[in-house]
């Protein structure tokens, strides 16, 4: 199925005026040329295809400025907070460091020339504080309409951040989200993502992660419940010696299909890279994770792992996962890994034989499977509790 | 004597998994205050029958009973037994990675209380009385925060078991080769807890390979198991003529 999206859809899309005016051409005259993603591209050959195209069936969401951020706690979007923790950057600003050399073509990637084609809901940030600063983005979702949100962060030199993201998605809707963050030296970001749809909602989201020199980046994404969700994730060491660590939970049940492709490029020396991908899949829902790591020449010394680990709850459920390792260095440490299993029939009958009943003894199984993961989310997860039962505390 | 009561008694029972038969006919009845030892080479079905009491879904009863004070325990679930007071220690207990410890023993021991009609208890008053309990088997605090059975060496695991057991405070114990796999020191303290915990109104079985364990508790009756049948019941003595002159004496043996 060879198509296009039409010409009436991306001209019904709603015009920006400003810097970012010809970003926003430049997308629609990518996507006006270019098919929609196929099945024999790599990236896409496992994806539920008829779903992606359903996206387009529906109409933009037009609203403006509806992502709310509350640094520790407080709405600074209302306030219009510029202060020595947290400034706004204009818009020229905001262009030149996404010119700058970026890891994903923005202007040929589907997702983001997507998002960059709609782009209605762009926020721009730059923190500055030394002391940890928690930040919380929450993304606005509204029924059966397709909702678009852009967030760029800039992390200065010495800076320390927690942040976490919430997406939560309504019935018959589709959200394309797009976040990019420049990480300075010597700085600090302890990332999370909280994805949570329903069985009728889609999401398209891209994480661009840029980290300079000795800076450590924590990316922990948990998500679950969405008909489609496709997280793209792509973190740059551009001078190498830096830390990375990636977490992700997918937990998928009914028809859902829940997909992470990562890609984490080394540009330099001494970097490492810690990544572990979980998943749960019940009923006849589908999980899939793609795992890149690139490590060209320059990048000796590197130390990388990435782990894949994967219950499988129903004779139903499937799991891809696959670890594309690209190494052209020779002194590096890389090691990956990746398990399907199911629920232990032996771990079931040690629970009961300790008078658990089933029910409380695989949920106990699943709590601990998960928890490692959702131990990392950063920020009060506790407000965020209420959208899924397994970052909920046992009992 | 005859006022004692009868805790466990396994009638002509044959059982095992679907397509194969392990355990042929045994019969068994087991008093409060009674400990009980079962011997018998790898295969003899020792493990099978433990686990056949406790509920284990992969075994099947042809025929035959169990009854634990005199009620019929077949149709009960493995989570109902150990409520009513059965417990059974595993020869390789099982580690479930990402659940504490202490939060698995709470749950646990919150089910017993339960079915006793005692109040349960909240996180901090089980901290509170699990200290005690601790003391039992000589285990650190911190083993209580960590994963369930999660990195534990072997000694650590066969301990957090008889800890289980004392906090379950069970009417009969099964403890599947405790033993096996203790340096001396542990298993003098799995021993001397096993002990502790034995009391004229419980009573313990405790399957074996060697009576190295049986020489720091001394049973009752000592009951040799082949072919999945116990082919003979004795005293102490049995234990330690086993011991030396190996199981081929019983090759001697019919019935």
């Amino acid at each position: 199925m060879k198509e296009k999206l039409t010409t009436e859809w991306i001209e019904s899309l709603p015009k920006i005026n400003g810097s970012f005016s010809k970003i926003q051409q430049d997308a629609r005259n990518f996507l006006s040329e270019e098919l929609l993603p196929q099945k024999s591209s790599e990236g896409w050959r496992l994806s539920n295809l008829s779903r992606l195209r359903d996206v387009f069936k529906l109409p933009i969401n037009t609203t403006k400025n509806s992502i709310q951020i509350f640094l520790n706690s407080e709405d600074i979007v209302k306030a219009d907070i510029s202060n020595e923790t947290i400034e706004r950057i204009n818009d020229d600003d905001v262009i030149k460091y996404l010119s700058d050399n970026n890891l994903i073509n923005q202007s040929s990637n589907f997702l983001a020339t997507l998002n960059n084609a709609i782009n209605n809901n762009l926020i721009a940030l730059k923190l500055k504080s030394k002391e940890i600063q928690s930040l919380e983005i929450v993304i606005p979702n509204s029924k059966k309409e397709l909702s678009t949100s852009r967030v760029i962060l800039i992390v200065e030199e010495g800076a320390s951040l927690e942040i976490l993201e919430v997406i939560k998605g309504s019935e018959f809707s589709a959200h394309s989200h797009l976040i990019d963050i420049f990480i300075e030296g010597d700085s600090t970001v302890n990332h999370g993502l909280l994805a949570v749809g329903e069985s009728s909602s889609k999401l398209l989201t891209t994480i661009s992660i840029r980290q300079k020199e000795k800076s450590n980046y924590s990316l922990t994404c948990f998500q679950e419940g969405w008909s489609l969700s496709r997280i793209e994730q792509y973190v740059n060491q551009l001078d190498g010696n830096a830390s990375t660590q990636i977490n992700g939970l997918q937990v998928s049940n009914n028809q859902n299909q829940l997909a992470t492709h990562s890609l984490i490029r080394f540009d330099g020396p001494g970097g490492n890279l810690n990544q572990i991908q979980k998943s749960i899949s019940d009923d006849q829902s589908h999980s899939i994770f793609s795992g890149s790591i690139e490590v060209p020449k320059i990048a000796q010394k590197t130390q990388a792992s990435q782990l894949s680990k994967n219950l499988i709850l129903s004779s139903q459920a499937k799991v891809d996962t696959s670890p594309q390792l690209k190494i052209v260095a020779d002194d590096v440490k890389c090691n990956h890994g990746a398990t399907i299993s199911q629920l232990e029939k032996e771990e079931i009958f040690y629970l009961q034989s300790r008078g658990i009943d089933k029910k409380r003894a695989n949920n106990l199984i699943l709590n601990g499977f998960c928890k490692d993961i959702l131990n990392l989310l950063p920020c009060n997860l506790e407000k965020w509790s209420y959208l899924s039962k397994y970052l909920n505390p046992i009992n | 004597m005859s006022s004692k009561q009868i805790i466990l008694e396994v009638k002509d029972l044959v059982a095992g998994i679907p397509g194969e038969r392990i355990l042929n006919g045994v019969n068994l009845k087991i008093y409060e205050n009674e400990i009980h030892a079962i011997m018998g080479r790898n295969g003899s079905g020792k493990s099978t029958l433990s686990k056949i009491i406790a509920g284990h879904p992969s075994y099947e009863i042809i025929s035959g009973k169990i009854l634990f004070r005199n009620i019929d325990i077949n149709s009960l679930e493995p989570e109902e037994r150990s409520q009513k007071g059965i417990f059974l220690g595993f020869q390789y207990p099982i580690e479930i990675g990402g659940v504490r410890n202490i939060d698995f023993l709470r749950v646990s021991v919150n089910a017993r209380r339960k079915e006793l009609n005692q109040a349960e208890l909240d996180s901090f008053e089980f901290e509170e009385w699990i200290e005690e309990k601790l003391d039992i088997v000589k285990m650190e605090k911190n083993f209580l925060d960590r994963g369930v059975n999660e990195g534990f060496s072997g000694g650590e695991k066969k301990r957090n078991e008889i800890l289980q057991m004392a906090l379950l405070e069970p009417i009969i114990s099964i403890l599947d080769e405790t033993d096996s796999g203790l340096d001396i020191d542990s298993l003098r303290i799995v021993a001397k807890g096993i002990k502790t915990l034995h009391s004229n109104k419980t009573a313990t079985i405790l399957i074996t390979h060697y009576q190295r364990l049986l020489n720091e508790i001394k049973p009752d009756y000592v009951h040799v198991m082949k072919d999945g049948k116990i082919i003979k019941t004795g005293n102490k003595e049995l234990a330690i003529q086993l011991e030396e002159s190996g199981y081929e004496m019983l090759e001697t043996i019919n019935k």
